[in-house]
């Protein structure tokens, strides 16, 4: 199986290269990472240390590090510009804890494999032991076989091995690799996982409130004694649901009742949108008032910057030179790149542009060259 | 069928156990392998053959065929489809064969360079119209419908590789999906039907395959415009090149002609096609070559290790005999031993 190329791993290599080459730059490259590559010594544990670097960390944040293509376009514009934009990047990253949406990659979810084409030994091997390990399938009462693996967030591949024969299930989610051979996949998204610690917490609460109830049974056996009735319901040991969210639910609403007042929605485009005149007028509004405040909130100016995340182009984690690579595969995109436009600078008087869109249950990364004038 | 493949002892190496067959039972695997390679081409459908993520090179219409040449040589890719934006559909194919037309329009009118320099995709037709080419057909097919189908299709066309094409639900208009080429077609058969081992009929036994074809050669001094011309007179995809005892010694490819007209210099048409041939990158895969007695089962396990578009059949003195061709071979497992 040495052949097989693991997408995510090769993923993980570019992002090292992206890495090496803004350290290189210099520019806002965050100290922690290269601290990182400067520490270590021996190759081999560098490399590891990267990659359980990124590995830990969520994938928004990976690209947070890397700074925006308009702090390179811009160089020009000066240290206080980048000094304010090295200084917002901190500012955001000690502001962004690790998002409550993105589970600890520790966290797996149990997920049954099952092969139900025949065949006396079956194992199963793939991308979550790097190729290497075969895992045995338990044969089950009905002629499958079948094994819980658990597995963390991201996109599993896997093949089968039926009586030394490699082989893939027709019953399973298929898709080829880079090579073109046919394996099976699971998506493993962080709603998994969420589901599956919401599904532990139930049991672990309907286990406590077992507890809870058997206790409270010979708790009230001995409440005339002990008298600490009180003390059971505020510390939510009681099951009175009432007592539990006394006052904050009345609070919420009235919240609520206010928001909807204060707002409401129309159907007419306000002018400043649509009107050329009100637009410049706005501007030139804005522009004087930016002045007055000596050019402190000049901001609107330059356009926004770009989500951090959709700095991870995956056509740029292309090679060209890979000759088994022949039938273009890329790496599997973030979801949220898709239906994205990136574009090229234009040389030679031609442009590409390109987008991720889903075709079906597969990414097609499509890049358009036209020239520029038509 | 899976018990004929278990039927191989377990100790003896394969040769052995090809050599210990029989005739009467080579002929009855190669029929059953055949069969089965049918049926898998029959339950998959092209969209299988894509990988989960994949790139794809569109090129517009009005872009002038010498930058279009160049975005070729910097993704490495040597055929491209083509978007019309102004009725916003698919329109064909732009391959090596439309840059060999190119060439031949230009050395049949020199005097016309301004023209071949500022020359669009859209006035590639009227260039095959001027040298009376017959143009590629620009065939298509759904990616939901089966792979057969578009084996079938795929032989039909000169291009060798056939687009698919969808239908956006909203709008109506045509998605450029993906190209599948031959090529791509018989690696993910030899990557993922095992009843490609089966087939163990050597070539000189399967009179479908070695029928004798009519080969042009050429040696290494002949002018490479000779062997352009030779491309086009006889729609293939490559000459090969001989020495004086007729022993195969390289092979001019119709993608050869990319790097030969690279940055749009149509200056080089007198080389000698060994100088031509020194324009060639560094990674070429090099010439593949078989014997009448090797069989379809290695040739399929080439296939899945290498990228090859042909194979030349030569003697024990490495003197050309024969050509097999990608198309050949499909053919052979679509309708073969019938």
């Amino acid at each position: 199986m040495s052949e097989q190329n693991d997408i995510s791993m090769l993923d993980v290599l570019e992002a090292l290269d992206n890495i090496s080459q803004n350290t290189e730059q210099g520019d806002a490259a965050p100290v922690r990472r290269k601290s990182t590559l400067i520490l270590t010594d021996e190759k081999d544990s560098e490399k590891m240390h990267v990659e359980l670097d990124i590995l830990s960390l969520s994938e928004g944040r990976i690209s947070q590090t890397q700074t925006p293509p308009e702090t390179r376009d811009q160089q020009q514009h000066q240290q206080q510009h980048q000094q304010q934009q090295q200084q917002n990047q901190q500012s955001q990253q000690l502001q962004i804890p690790q998002p409550p949406s993105q589970p600890d990659p520790s966290v797996t979810v149990p997920f049954d494999i099952k092969w139900v084409q025949g065949g006396e030994k079956v194992y199963v091997t793939g991308s979550f032991t790097g190729w290497r390990k075969m895992i045995g399938l338990q044969k089950q009462p009905d002629g499958t076989h079948m094994v819980t693996l658990g597995l963390p967030v991201g996109t599993h591949r896997f093949r089968f091995v039926i009586d030394n024969e490699l082989r893939f299930s027709d019953f399973l989610p298929t898709a080829t690799d880079q090579m073109g051979n046919f394996v099976n996949y699971v998506e493993v998204t962080p709603e998994h996982v969420q589901m599956h610690l919401k599904q532990k917490s139930q049991l672990e609460e309907e286990q406590h409130e077992r507890e809870r109830q058997e206790k409270s049974r010979s708790s009230s056996q001995s409440r005339g004694r002990v008298g600490r009735s009180r003390a059971d319901s505020t510390f939510g040991l009681t099951n009175d649901d009432d007592d539990m969210g006394n006052g904050y639910l009345r609070y919420y609403d009235d919240e609520g009742d206010l928001m909807i007042k204060s707002y409401h929605y129309i159907n007419d485009i306000p002018p400043i949108f649509v009107e050329p005149k009100v637009m410049e007028q706005y501007y030139l509004a804005i522009d004087e008032q930016a002045r007055s405040k000596n050019g402190q909130q000049q901001a609107w100016l330059h356009p926004p910057q770009l989500p951090p995340h959709l700095e991870n182009v995956i056509l740029n984690n292309f090679n060209q030179m890979d000759k088994d690579n022949n039938s273009g595969a890329l790496p599997i995109p973030n979801h949220v790149v898709l239906n994205h436009l990136a574009t090229t600078s234009i040389k030679h008087n031609t442009l590409a542009v390109a987008s991720v869109v889903r075709y079906k249950r597969k990414y097609v990364t499509q890049v358009l060259y036209a020239p520029l004038q038509l | 069928m899976s018990d004929v493949v278990a039927a191989v002892p377990a100790t003896a190496t394969p040769n052995d156990y090809i050599e210990s067959l029989s005739p009467e039972q080579i002929e009855h695997d190669q029929k059953i392998g055949l069969k089965a390679i049918r049926l898998f081409l029959q339950s998959k459908t092209s969209y299988d053959v894509l990988p989960v993520s994949y790139r794809l090179v569109v090129l517009d219409t009005s872009l002038l065929v010498k930058k279009s040449l160049t975005i070729l040589l910097q993704n490495n890719i040597v055929s491209a489809p083509l978007w019309n934006n102004k009725t916003s559909r698919f329109a064909g194919l732009l391959t090596s064969s439309d840059f060999v037309n190119v060439i031949q329009y230009y050395f049949q009118f020199p005097e016309k360079f301004d023209l071949v320099d500022l020359l669009t995709l859209d006035g590639l037709r009227d260039i095959e119209k001027a040298i009376g080419v017959a143009p590629i057909e620009t065939g298509h097919i759904h990616p939901f419908k089966l792979l057969y189908e578009g084996c079938i299709k795929m032989l039909e066309s000169k291009a060798r590789r056939i687009p698919l094409i969808d239908e956006d639900e909203k709008t109506h208009r045509e998605i450029v999906v993906s190209v599948l080429t031959q090529y791509r077609i018989l690696k993910f058969v030899a990557l993922n039907c095992r009843e490609t081992k089966m087939l163990l009929k050597p070539l000189k036994n399967i009179s479908q395959l070695c029928e004798p074809k009519h080969i042009s050669k050429c040696t290494m001094d002949t002018p490479v415009i000779e062997v352009i011309h030779l491309l086009t007179q006889n729609s293939v995809s490559s000459i090969p090149i001989i020495n004086e005892e007729e022993k195969l010694i390289n092979v001019y490819e119709a993608v050869d002609v990319l790097a030969l007209v690279k940055g749009g210099m149509y200056t080089d048409l007198d080389l000698s096609v060994g100088d031509a041939l020194l324009r060639r990158a560094e990674d070429f895969e090099g010439v593949h070559t078989c014997t009448l007695n090797d069989r379809l089962s290695t040739i399929m396990d080439t296939i899945r290790k290498s990228r090859l578009h042909r194979l030349f059949v030569v003697d024990e003195q490495g003197k050309l005999i024969n050509v097999i061709t990608l198309s050949d071979i499909l053919k052979y497992i679509l309708s073969g031993e019938d």
